[in-house]
């Protein structure tokens, strides 16, 4: 379940909710039962201050006068409020009618002039809080004066209900608080993580062939998302097109010199003859294999591949071209500035480079340049493109073999020399996979050949 | 001149074996790369020609341990990994040369001569010496224009020499580069060819064109008439 995003965000969201809410409520909680507690002691102190105020211990018969209690909860029995005097031996000199029937615990000696608050409870198991006093009366007929203590008391009932009150009513609120926050917390996952269902629900409709492509407004975060998985989607497709008129181009190149083959063993009878027979067809399915094999190859360029510097690729290709071309005395010559980039597959660029150049040096007399220019990008945001021009000092190429030599190897039901396979090969790769453009072009009694490569 | 080839296709091998003995080489055969490593280290040969996809030790590997053991005799791969990164590859590694199967025999061969001729340091298919001409694609003789019959072993040991034109030969390697093992060397033929080459090289006996190195072998005493490159 946590492998949902939706998931994940809810449980953390409650779980920060819940002890936000859960931390805060104990905090309410005991800052009201402090308060709560602290207005029965103040209630309990002012009665005290009445007692001290009316009682007369001088006249042990007659201590208080119950009449002139300004409270009667006092005088009603089980009212829940309480009073007594004890003296210093803890005899009763008054109680409350309220206490009629019921004994409360004589707290024992306290330091004089000091409210002592604490939980006690009745002989009718009623909880209680009580407070007491112990005060030095100084009597009329003696010099010495005597302690007593005065006790006051209420019980917990109101109190608890007070706090229980509170909770309920706190709880009710934090509740409802929560409901509401996690309920806009959904809300808004729903709303922020709308696009990631869109584009799982569009990749779902491109997996059933419903789409060709993610065509959804995304936010800006998911936008380069969409556009490299659109990116990626269309390479695919540019891949499997290709792949596809290559099986189909192939299957129908490879099976007639097949069928020359086969028919030729079946009747041939002299070797010399069948020979010269099987020699067409071979070099036919030999030349088709190397075609559909590289065309299959080409990667293409993508929105997403890495920048192959053109120089260090263009002094390899130079360096082996030296090295195979050793005995026929050709200067070669590779230039390409530091900048130069191609967005695209190094196998790509290594083909079209090396097969313009092998052709060169097949034709060249004595030089082969070759010369990578960096062009300036089509507008604004794309890449700069590539210009690779090769020149040789060959024979040179009249106008009309061009279109010829061009299309040799994309129809291939004619014998075809090794260097026409490249220059088809080139082709394909410049014109189909990086949508370039390849030109062949007399130049000074030599052959100039250009390839020129934008990129997205 | 002496060809190692390494190819683990025992048809292809056999072929191209043939077809190397009918152009007057001797061959060394070896269907993998840890008996082309051991002949290529251990034989006197004067290039080699090396497939790429070797079952136990892969061509690029036996060129890396030919090159580390000092070995400089030119290589040729053959591979069917035609993309211009694996050629590119192959000629970083220490190859010579390539060739995409299939290949056609005739251009093997072709390739084959040039590279013995460029490791000699010659740059043309005709080797001049003096007023000597052998041409090596055609493989005649002539002498100041004139052609010269001459028979495919006496045309083998002259290639050799004039190869190495200017250089005392010995008559064990003379053997060793023709000869593809030690069983049928026999000096004796050597000298008798040697002799019948002389008679037909310089009948009237004032050019003097292949000399004796006393106890050391046979010099072609004319150097090379163009440039040497290497």
């Amino acid at each position: 379940m946590l492998s949902s995003l939706h998931a994940r965000l809810l449980v953390v969201a409650g779980v920060v909710l819940t002890s936000f809410l859960g931390t805060a409520a104990l905090v309410l909680d005991h800052g009201f039962r402090d308060s709560a507690r602290d207005a029965v002691q103040e209630r309990l102190k002012a009665q005290i201050f009445v007692l001290l105020g009316l009682a007369d211990l001088d006249t042990p018969a007659r201590v208080l006068n119950d009449a002139l209690l300004p409270d009667t909860s006092l005088a009603t029995p089980e009212s829940g409020h309480y009073a007594q005097i004890h003296d210093a031996d803890g005899r009763v000199l008054w109680r409350s009618r309220s206490m009629l029937g019921l004994a409360i615990q004589w707290p024992g000696e306290r330091a004089a002039g000091n409210f002592v608050f604490e939980e006690a409870i009745s002989s009718a198991e009623e909880p209680l809080f009580c407070l007491s006093y112990l005060v030095q009366w100084e009597s009329r007929d003696e010099a010495r004066a005597r302690p007593y203590t005065f006790q006051s008391c209420e019980g917990r009932g109101a109190f608890d209900a007070q706090v229980r009150r509170f909770q309920r009513r706190m709880w009710l609120w934090f509740g409802g608080l929560a409901a509401f926050l996690l309920a806009i917390q959904l809300v808004i996952l729903r709303w922020g993580l709308g696009p990631l269902r869109q584009i799982a629900s569009e990749l779902t409709a491109i997996e059933a062939g419903e789409k060709q492509s993610l065509s959804g407004r995304y936010p800006r975060e998911l936008q380069a998302v969409a556009s490299n998985l659109n990116a990626l989607l269309a390479a695919r497709d540019t891949h499997l097109q290709r792949y596809r008129n290559a099986l189909g181009d192939l299957a129908h190149s490879l099976k007639t010199p097949l069928a020359v083959i086969r028919s030729t063993l079946e009747r041939g009878t002299d070797a010399g003859e069948v020979a010269e027979a099987l020699r067409e067809p071979v070099d036919q399915l030999d030349a088709t294999i190397k075609y559909q094999l590289q065309r299959a190859a080409t990667a293409g360029r993508s929105a997403l591949s890495r920048p192959v510097p053109v120089a260090p690729v263009l002094d390899r290709l130079v360096a082996s071209l030296r090295k195979v071309y050793h005995s026929r005395d050709i200067l070669i010559t590779g230039n390409a500035p530091a900048d130069a980039m191609f967005y695209g597959d190094q196998g790509d660029l290594m083909e079209i480079i090396g097969n313009l150049a092998d052709n060169a040096c097949k034709w060249a007399r004595r030089e082969v340049r070759v010369e990578v220019l960096v062009t300036p990008a089509e507008s604004a945001g794309k890449r700069p493109g590539l210009c690779i021009r090769i020149h040789d000092d060959g024979p040179g190429l009249p106008a009309e073999k061009v279109l010829e030599v061009m299309q040799r190897g994309a129809r291939l039901d004619q014998s075809v020399e090794g260097h026409g396979i490249g220059l088809a090969t080139v082709r394909e790769i410049v014109e189909g996979a990086y949508s370039g453009r390849l030109t062949l072009a007399s130049d000074h009694g030599g052959t100039v050949a250009e390839a020129r490569l934008t990129f997205t | 001149m002496r060809i190692l080839i390494v190819e683990d296709e025992p048809q292809l091998r056999q072929g191209l074996a043939t077809s190397l003995r009918g152009e007057g080489f001797a061959v060394d055969l070896a269907a993998n790369g840890q008996d082309g490593l051991f002949a290529g280290t251990e034989y006197p040969i004067d290039l080699a020609v090396v497939d790429l996809g070797l079952p136990d030790l892969s061509g690029t590997e036996l060129i890396g341990r030919w090159r580390a053991a000092g070995r400089t005799f030119p290589i040729l791969i053959l591979t069917a990994r035609g993309s211009w990164e694996d050629k590119v590859a192959g000629l970083e590694l220490g190859a010579d040369d390539y060739l995409v199967k299939p290949f056609h025999t005739p251009e093997l061969i072709a390739r084959i001569r040039a590279l013995l001729r460029r490791s000699a340091g010659w740059a043309e298919s005709k080797l001049r010496c003096g007023p000597y001409v052998l041409d090596t694609a055609a493989k005649t003789l002539a002498n100041d224009g004139q052609a010269i019959e001459i028979t495919a072993f006496e045309y083998k040991v002259l290639e050799y020499l004039m190869m190495h034109a200017g250089r005392v030969v010995s008559k064990t390697e003379l053997s060793e580069h023709l000869y593809e093992d030690d069983g049928d060397r026999d000096s004796n033929v050597l000298e008798v060819i040697i002799g019948r080459l002389r008679r037909k090289l310089d009948p009237d006996r004032v050019m003097n064109p292949v000399e004796t190195a006393r106890g050391h072998g046979y010099r072609f005493r004319f150097e090379r008439n163009q440039p040497s490159r290497d």
